[in-house]
């Protein structure tokens, strides 16, 4: 479970983010909606302590992690999959997923369950990853964080820039994730992703929380989503 | 004595210059790849292996022999301990932040050299070499049917030949250990991308650490080779900073690669081109090599654009 409390933060003297408060339960898909600039990568980041908090706490599984340095919260269960995946670029898909692995100790089992979901990486295992396809490096941006073993699984923008196929892969496999009790916080601007594979809608306005809606409200009425999502 | 001869001397002499150019180059390159820190104090990290090398061989060697191989594991052990220490106390706390880590990497430079001085004194001192035979070497002549000639002044030191196999063996184990162990995927994905780095469990600041301490132990095993040759001196960091940073500059910064092959290129050059010239010549060439690399290819022979 991952439990966001009162948190402000921001990049130098500007505030981004103004007391927001969130959870995100396990087996339970929480979207992040909200328009370019809202704060939705800034909140990820906070989140994965690669920025300083200003006020507030995360909890992992009722633990504070905010006081922990970065490279100690994805051992807490937190995979990350950033916007614009940041894979390491020269290093091999081999090498990518052997990072993660390293934070969760497993090994060519866990390997092998992940290469099932994606055969194709385990085809491209040598190949570097700027080599790869934008969908094939989305894959692999996931199967690095599933590698480190996570609770809890932070997706941000996943399906920006991917062609139809990809953008379907994407979904199931979060469909997935949450059906092994994963709870994924999903950054996404597509309505019919969205309204397809979310639990639970956040929105998010020039760095506040404007309001929370459950799926069924949002089915009902999902012109709800456009004023939030309009470029 | 003929041409031949004469430039195979000068390419020897060239190539000492390359070993021990490439090792401390190295150094410089890793830390300013991964850690994005240009190193002002380089050449002192060299300094102190040279005079650590001095101080251990004179009080633990009884023998040649015993001292070198006592420095070659001490003195960079040493010098890395140091610069790790000062990476954790100094460029740690200012954020690593760029301008900022020039200047106290030149506030470490003065603290250096001057705290050398204070202790070691201002004569240069030598270090014995461990062996140190004569060693002619013949020259394949055509007149009068083939047959080898020993021309007189064309021979080396086994020694001298000791620092170039040495300096290869310790670059292809750099090579191995970046690329073929943990702790080196560690420190590449760390220059690929920090945050990302971080966001996988990697410790980056302890990887910092380590980095500053392998970049300055590398510096300083070069001058444990090259101090039997060459003496150990408060300033004798000048040099290797400024043909580091020019050998950096040529072969892309950050590229250990691009750094190695242009060490070999300054090194072979500078040494042919003092002996058939001068020593200032062969400087201002690479000096001018380098305004030419950053007028028509700024990311160096091997080096990426940053975007
Ligand atoms: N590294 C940064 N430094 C300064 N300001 C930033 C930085 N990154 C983002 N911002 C600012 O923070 C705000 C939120 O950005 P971001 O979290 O990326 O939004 P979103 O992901 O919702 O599009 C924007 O106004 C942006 O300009
Ligand atoms: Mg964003």
């Amino acid at each position: 479970m991952l439990d966001l409390r009162g948190i402000s933060t921001g990049y130098g003297k500007a505030q981004v983010l103004f007391d927001v408060s969130f959870t995100v339960n396990p087996g339970e898909v929480v979207c992040l909606v909200g328009r370019n600039g809202a704060g939705k990568t800034t909140m990820m980041r906070a989140i994965m302590a690669l920025l300083p908090l200003w006020q507030g706490e995360v909890e992992i599984g009722g633990k504070p992690v905010s006081s922990l340095p970065a490279h100690c919260i994805a051992a807490e269960g937190l995979g990350y999959i950033p916007q614009g995946r940041r894979l390491f670029t020269e290093l091999t898909v081999q090498q990518n997923l052997d990072i993660g692995l390293m934070v969760s100790g497993g090994g060519e089992d866990m390997l092998a369950r992940i290469f099932a979901l994606f055969p194709r990486l385990e085809e491209r295992r040598l190949q570097r990853a700027e080599t790869l396809s934008g969908g094939e490096q989305q894959m692999l941006a996931t199967a690095r964080a599933l590698c480190t073993n996570p609770s809890t699984l932070l997706l941000d923008e996943p399906s920006e820039g991917l062609q139809p196929s990809m953008i379907a892969l994407v979904r199931e496999v979060i469909t997935r994730m949450r059906a092994e009790n994963m709870g994924v916080l999903l950054v996404e601007q597509r309505v019919d992703t969205i309204l397809s594979i979310a639990d639970r809608v956040v929105f998010l306005e020039n760095g506040r929380i404007a309001e929370t809606a459950d799926i069924a409200t949002l089915r009902a009425k999902p012109e709800r989503l456009n004023g939030y999502l309009g470029v | 004595m003929d041409l031949g001869p004469y430039l195979l001397l000068a390419s020897l002499e060239g190539a000492i210059t390359a070993s021990i150019l490439a090792l401390t180059a190295v150094g410089l390159s890793l830390v300013f790849g991964v850690m994005r820190v240009v190193n002002v104090a380089h050449g002192e990290f060299f300094m102190l292996g040279a005079v650590a090398s001095w101080f251990v061989a004179t009080y633990l060697g009884t023998h040649p022999a015993i001292g070198f191989i006592a420095a070659l594991l001490i003195a960079p052990l040493l010098v890395g301990a140091l610069a790790a220490t000062a990476d954790w106390l100094v460029l740690r706390r200012i954020n690593y932040d760029p301008e900022r880590t020039i200047v106290a990497t030149i506030g470490l430079l003065y603290i250096l050299q001057q705290g050398t001085l204070m202790t070691f004194g201002p004569d240069a001192r030598p270090v014995e070499p461990p062996f140190n035979q004569r060693l002619a070497i013949p020259w394949p002549s055509f007149e009068g049917g083939f047959h080898l000639t020993w021309p007189w002044g064309l021979g080396t030191t086994s020694y001298k030949l000791f620092i170039i196999a040495a300096a290869i063996t310790i670059l292809f184990g750099l090579w191995v250990l970046m690329s073929r162990t943990k702790i080196g995927l560690i420190m590449r994905a760390t220059q690929l991308d920090r945050d990302m780095a971080q966001a996988f469990g990697i410790p980056v600041e302890r990887v910092y650490a380590l980095v500053f301490g392998l970049g300055a132990g590398l510096a300083a095993l070069a001058a444990v080779l090259i101090v039997p040759v060459q003496q150990a001196h408060y300033l004798m960091g000048g040099d290797p900073l400024l043909l580091s940073f020019i050998v950096v500059i040529i072969g892309g910064l950050g590229s250990l690669p691009g750094t190695v092959i242009a060490a070999v290129l300054i090194g072979l050059s500078d040494g042919i081109i003092s002996v058939f010239f001068s020593p200032t010549l062969a400087k201002i060439l690479a000096t001018l090599l380098v305004a030419l690399v950053l007028v028509f290819r700024p990311q160096g022979l091997l080096g990426k654009r940053i975007a």
